[in-house]
Parts: C-alpha cells; structure tokens; sequence
C-alpha cells in the first residue's frame, strides 16, 4: 500500500515548438525542489493533482482545469509571450508491487477530452519503451469512483485501497472518495497552508469527510466500529417496529371480539418465551377469565346438551320458566352494572380531559419561560435594572415577580422554574398514560357487557317465544342455547388463534432482538485497542515533532489527538486560531508527516508519499524547515517519499540541507517552463 | 434506640414557581407590544388593562375579536382589571420605556427600541404578536372603549 513518484512531466505544444517542464524523482526518500517565486512550482503540484484526477480538492468548477494561464494559455519565455496550442501533463507512478504505470491527461487539447486519462501498463516517461498497453479512464463524471472504467476505481485498486462507504446529508452512500483522502498527501500552496485538510471537496456532502479520511488512512476500527453500531441499531429499531405492530394489530383484533391480551409488553424483551406468559381474557357478562377457562366451560355445556334430544315445549316448560327468570335477573343486575360502569367511565373521561388540559397549560407556560429567555437577552441589551433584581426607581432589590413584592416566598430562578414545570408535565404525562390504561380497560369491559345484554334480551325474547308456541315444537329456548354455546365456541377459537399467531411473530422477533443486542453489547467503545495505540503513535510522533520545530504559541506537551476527531486539539478545541501563521505550518508538518511516522510500524492505508508545496514566503520567513528536512530524511530507509517544493534561495538551502541525505532538484534562476528535449 | 422524631430539624423556606406572565419581563413586553399597537403608540390604562386581558388567554383573544366585530356573544366575555399590569406599568416606567401623564400611557424611544428588538425575535411570543397583527395595524381608542363602554351596560 504505497505510492512514489517516479517522474512528473508537463508537456506543452506551441508554435515555437515543445515546451514543458520536467521533474524527475530517483528513488524514496527526501527530495527538494527549488524553483524561484512565480517560476512555476505551484503549477506543478497542481497539474499532478489534475493528472490524478482530484481536482476537486482545488475546485468546483468542472469547466476549466484549475491550473495557471502557463499551461492554459500562455507562458513568458525569454521576454516573449508564447501561446498554449495544446498541453498535457504525464506522471509515472510505482505503487508497493513495484507495479509501474504512466498515466496521462489533457489540458487544453482540440482532440483529447479532459476527462479522460489514459494509462500505460509501464514506465513510459523514464523508458523508451514502446511495447506499453493503453487503456483509458474516465474522471470527474459519475462513477468515476465506482464504474470499472472509472479512473479512480482504477486508481485505488493500483494503491492497494478498498474504500469504505460513507454516509451523506442526502442521498445514498458512496465511497470515501480519493479527493477527501489525498489532502492528507498532497498540500498544494495556495490553500493547503491554513489547517490540516483545509481543502476538502465539501460539495460532496458527506459526513464527518475530515474524520473518515484520516479514520481509513490510519486504517482505524473505529468507522466500522460506528458503521456496524448504526446498522445494529437500525434493525433493533426495525425490531421494535414490527413487535409495536404485531402488538398494536392483536390487542385491535381482540377488541373487536370484547376480549383483552394482557403480559405482552409493548417493546421487544430479550428472552423468550416471555414471564409472565401472555394471556387472552374473556368477559362472560360478569367476570374476565382465561380464554381456555371460557372455552372448556362452554364445550362441557355443549356436550351435555348434545348428549340429550332437542325437548319439546311442553317438556321443558318448566326448565324454560326457570331460565327465563334467571335470565330476566341477570339483564336486569347486568343494566345496573353497565349504568355504573357508564359513570366510572365519564368520571374517568372527565379526569382524563383535565389532565390534557393542565398539561396543556403547563406547556404554554413553558413556552412562556422560553419566550421570557429571549426577553431577558433584549431587557439587558438595553441595560434594564428589573433585569438584574434591582428597581429601577430606587435601585433596592426586588423580587423577579409582579405579585406584591412582600408577598411571602420568594419566587424560584428562571432555571429553577422551568425545571419545575418540566417535571410537572413528566408527572402529568405519566398520570395521563394511567388514566388512558383504565379507560381503555373500561371501554373493553362495556363492550363486553354490552355484548352479553344483547345475548340476554335475545335469549329472553326466545323463551318467551317457546312457552308461548305450540306444545309438540321443539323448545326454541333449548335450541338457542346451543346456537349461542356454538358461537362463543367460535369466538373462543379465533381469539386463541390470533394470540397463537401474534405469539408466533413476537417469538421469531425476540430471537432477532436478543442476537442484535447482544451484538451491540459487544462493540464497547468507539475505538479499539490498535486504534488507540496507533493514536498513541500519532500523538508521540506529532508532540515530538512539534519540539523539534520550534514550535512557540503553545506548549506542545499540552497538546493531543483528539479521539473524537483525530485531529490535534487543545484543551478540547481545534488547534488553529490561536496559532500563529508560522506554528499553522509546522503544526501541518507535524501532523502529516507523524501520519506517515505511524505507518512505519503499524498497519494503515497511508501511501507513503508527501508532496508540500511550501506556503507564499511572506507566511513563512520565519519558519527554518532545517530540522523538518532533517527529520523527513528518515523517510528513505522505510521507502517514504517527501516531496518538498521550495523557494528558499540556494546558499540557505545548502547550509540547512548539509548532511541530509536528499535528491536535490534546482532550477537555477529560470522559469521551470522551458524547451523541451525529445 | 433514639426516638426518630426526636431530632434536630430546621425549616427552609423554598422558593415558589411562579407564572412566566408574572415575571416582569413578560408583562413588560407584553404591554409595549399593545402600547405598539395601538394608534399613536399611546393608550389609557383602562385600554391597556383590556388588551392585557385579552391577549391573556385564548378564550379571551376569541371575545375580544368578537366585540370588535361587533357579535358578542351573551355568555362571554368578563374583563378582568389585574394589577399585575398596574405593577409592570409601573416597572416600565422606571425604566424609561413608557410615560405616563395622568390617564394616558405613552410609549418611549426606549420601548420602541425594546419591541422592535423583540420583534425580530421570530420565536418569542408568537401567539401574542399574531394576535395583535391579526387586530390590524393601529388599534383606536375607539374600537377599545367599545369594549369598556359595553361593560359598562
């Protein structure tokens, strides 16, 4: 998992001939560029961030590449100004196989489109090879980083990198895209010099992209750490959900049949099956029992009944007298207790609309409290005394009340008060989820006797049929009995066999809740053991750096790496406006380059290479990057490259740079644009 | 073993919640919004007690939009003098933000300044500013003391 250079080349055709400038890298390890001011070095940071197809890190723009007039337009060379025809910018790339390639992309081309890149399966810059297989990608159009013709799908497969999906405000997820990771690689002049990862693609829109990128560089746990808790608790969400509306959908069905569930509990339990077991009640017009209770009650009946022939009326005269009295007493018990349970009911009702309504007021007043905030703010905007307790005539303290000012107790604070209507509306809502409870079980029990008063009136309505038919018919009374038995019988099994149902549902959700759960228990923590340890690594690194550097706006030992944003912090803030311009880019330095310290030891996604275009010299004449050369020359013997682009004159650089072991590159008092060799 | 009632005790005096619309600052407002309302950004304090009456409570902001258009019904409406506004006039006028000559109640530079603060606050006290956009611009005198003279009957 590495990227180095091999070799930069920007080739530029005009009607004086070829044109370009040519950068060529011998091996890892430390390498300095040095060019004057304005001769052309920011142009070639950019037009590698243009080959690599991540300019989108420089700009949104997709019309124009974002690079100087030089290779766009025109250029001056010698006191003349020479116009562009045609410009493209090659660069040769090595990756960790030792794998090379050469990839290409037009600038300013009447034949070549800029969103392609063609790739060389070799090295066609640093070898006259000629033998080299082309293929061409696509770049900043849809897909570029997922379609297999897409450049950067091509690219991160050459590097090594599986990249991560990541969230968005809107849409779908999509891969961490290279422009989000690549600033933490490639710091060009312009705007990479006001914080770590100041130039992000933010168009993207994706979530917390600073953090992911330095998540997937430092290969840290913790994104699927996040990722896995999130997916984990959307489907217990999803869990919840369908146990709500398999409960919801029960206790509906069972209502319409005047029966109640109960010991079903609202949200998902782990553990099946459930304690107490769920039950199904049935009211008979004077008491609720079980429905198996209920059931077996009425079959015995039935089968007595079955057991003897239909009587005829004059055989049963006396038992249907007998019946019809008792049904008459039980109607009549029956209305008085429904009457009563009316009352309870209104009762209930009434208490329930005032305890809306008090929630209903004390919410108001809460908004009021609210409202008085705000009005606080404005009363001492213009300096009112009341705001403060005082009066405003005489300047005595005052009560924060308008009611007699030696009215007894004093008045509570503001907080006070709001934290004493918030609990009164918790108690209220808790009292009115009681009362909702009862009152549901009251509508149940009416419905129920409701019910068995229409059976009653029904059955008395029979009776006095039968003993007032013909002797020789079969008793009317008797026969109705059985249908009714039969009915409940009937009522009896469907409710049973919704719970049988509900409880089938619930027990395959249980299973899925307690193995969500006890997956969610066990990703303690936001991070693991290697990622703390290799933050540990960062931080050391970035500490030790920052000493060496000569950095002066803060201690660095009070420094660290936040475990949140892994980014440095201090006491708990971003580190960048207290910082002075100069300690900004040694902080840069530090940060990027103790990333690259870490991936010496442990196991990350860091490509190895670091590329800085040194900030505008007015930001940095104070900053010597003697002991950050010296410090980066450790880069060789892991096979790193830092690539530092610089304008500092040479005697200082020879001075600074003696017995650093590093490639020197220097382009002694000319514009880097110059004729180009064949 | 100790008699557990036989132990040293003090009583502190805990502060009591009160109304938001007892606090000062919400009467303050609430009466240099009316005083806002009304025509020449004056009022007599019979006028303010009335507004502050209805823009208490929803049922009172119905009544009073209903004697203003002039179809009362015979069950609504008692208009309540509170001397809470009497103490907020008071405070605002201690403070400068409103003056009073005799009956009348006249809004300050200040009040102005403090409900023009108050109404680019778009989240604070919604209800009564709807309320009394709904009145229309400038309320008159005499659209207010129908309502007094209709008490009065």
């Amino acid at each position: 998992m590495s990227l180095r250079l091999r070799q930069i080349e920007i080739r530029i055709s005009t009607l004086r001939g070829r044109f370009g400038t040519r950068l060529h890298f011998d091996s890892s390890g430390l390498v300095i560029v040095r060019a004057k001011n304005t001769s052309g070095k920011s142009t070639c940071v950019q037009s590698l961030i243009y080959a690599l197809g991540l300019e989108a890190m420089l700009t949104v723009n997709q019309q124009v590449p974002p690079l100087q007039y030089a290779v766009l337009s025109r250029f001056q060379y010698k006191n003349e100004e020479i116009r562009v025809d045609e410009s493209e910018v090659l660069v040769e790339l090595e990756n960790g196989s030792g794998e090379i390639i050469t990839i290409q992309r037009a600038i300013v081309s009447s034949t070549k489109k800029t969103n392609l890149i063609s790739v060389w399966n070799g090295p066609m810059l640093t070898q006259k090879d000629t033998n080299l297989e082309r293929s061409d990608y696509f770049v900043r159009v849809e897909g570029a980083a997922q379609r297999p013709l897409g450049f950067h799908t091509f690219l991160a497969a050459f590097l090594g990198w599986k990249l991560p999906a990541v969230s968005r405000f809107d849409g779908p997820d999509v891969p961490l895209y290279l422009e989000c990771i690549f600033p933490l690689f490639v710091i060009e002049q312009k705007h990479g010099w006001s914080g770590i990862q100041s130039r992000m693609p933010t168009h993207f829109r994706i979530r917390e992209m600073g953090k992911r990128a330095i998540e997937f560089v430092l290969k840290l746990d913790s994104y699927r750490i996040a990722a896995d808790r999130q997916r984990l608790r959307e489907q217990l969400n999803s869990v919840s959900n369908r146990w709500e509306r398999v409960v919801t959908e029960v206790n509906a069905r069972a209502g319409a049949f005047g029966a109640v569930i109960r010991n079903i509990p609202p949200t998902p339990r782990v553990g099946w099956p459930l304690v107490p077991p769920p039950q199904c009640l049935v009211f008979d017009g004077k008491e609720w029992e079980s429905v198996q209770l209920a059931t077996t009650r009425v079959s015995d009946r039935l089968r007595e009944l079955s057991a003897i022939e239909v009587p005829t009326i004059s055989e049963d005269a006396s038992r249907v007298t007998e019946a019809l009295r008792a049904a008459q007493k039980e109607l009549a018990s029956l209305e008085v207790a429904m009457a009563r349970a009316n009352q309870d009911n209104e009762v209930e009702e009434s208490q329930n609309g005032s305890i809306r309504e008090r929630i209903r007021a004390l919410e108001a007043d809460l908004q009021n409290y609210q409202d008085l905030k705000r009005l606080r703010d404005i009363g001492s905007d213009l300096n009112l005394s009341v705001v403060t307790g005082r009066c405003p005539t005489c300047e005595q303290e005052i009560n924060d009340v308008l009611l007699p000012q030696a009215a007894a107790a004093p008045p509570m604070s503001f907080e006070e008060n709001i934290k004493f209507i918030a609990g009164q509306i918790s108690a209220f809502s808790t009292m009115l989820s009681d009362s909702e409870r009862v009152l549901e079980g009251r509508r149940r029990s009416m419905t129920a006797i409701r019910a068995r008063l229409q059976e009653l009136r029904a059955s008395i309505r029979a009776y006095r049929q039968a003993l007032t038919s013909p002797e020789k018919n079969a008793s009317a009374g008797a026969v109705r009995e059985r249908m009714v038995l039969e009915a409940n019988i009937h009522t009896y099994e469907s409710v049973s066999d919704l719970l049988d149902t509900a409880l089938d549902a619930l027990g395959t959700l249980a299973r899925e809740y307690e193995e969500y759960s006890s997956a969610m228990e066990q990703l303690k923590g936001d991070t693991s053991g290697q990622d703390e340890s290799k933050l540990q690594a960062l931080q050391l690194s970035f500490v030790s750096q920052l000493k060496q550097y000569g950095f002066s706006s803060l201690s660095p030992s009070l420094l660290r790496i936040s475990r949140d944003t892994f980014r440095p912090v201090y006491e708990g803030f971003d580190l960048g406006f207290n910082l002075s311009a100069s300690d900004m880019i040694r902080t840069i330095w530090s940060y990027l380059y103790g990333l690259m310290e870490v991936a010496r030891t442990a196991d990350t996604n860091h490509l190895g290479l670091l590329v800085l275009d040194e900030p505008r010299q007015q930001q940095a004449d104070k900053v010597s990057f003697a002991e950050f050369a010296r410090r980066a020359a450790g880069a060789k013997a892991v096979g790193q490259q830092v690539i530092f682009l610089t304008s500092e004159d040479h005697e200082t650089l020879s001075s600074m740079l003696a017995g650093v072991d590093h490639q020197y590159i220097d382009f002694v008092g000319e514009k880097m644009i110059q004729p180009l060799g064949i | 073993m100790q008699d557990p009632l036989n132990v040293p005790f003090d009583f502190v005096r805990r502060p009591t919640p009160v109304l938001a619309t007892l606090r000062p600052e919400w009467r303050i407002a609430s009466l240099l919004l009316t005083l806002y309302q009304c025509w020449g950004n004056r009022a007599t304090r019979r006028q303010l007690h009335v507004l502050n009456w209805a823009l208490r409570t929803p049922e009172a902001r119905q009544a009073f939009v209903h004697v203003i258009a002039g179809n009362l019904r015979p069950d609504e409406a008692i208009v309540r003098f509170d001397p809470v506004v009497d103490r907020a006039l008071q405070f605002a006028s201690g403070e400068l933000l409103v003056i009073t000559s005799g009956e009348m109640v006249f809004l300050t530079g200040k009040g102005e300044q403090f409900v023009k603060l108050l109404m680019k606050q778009k989240e604070c006290m919604v209800v009564e500013k709807k309320f009394l956009a709904s009145l229309g611009r400038k309320l008159t005198q005499v659209q207010v003391d129908a309502f007094l003279t209709l008490e009065a009957k």
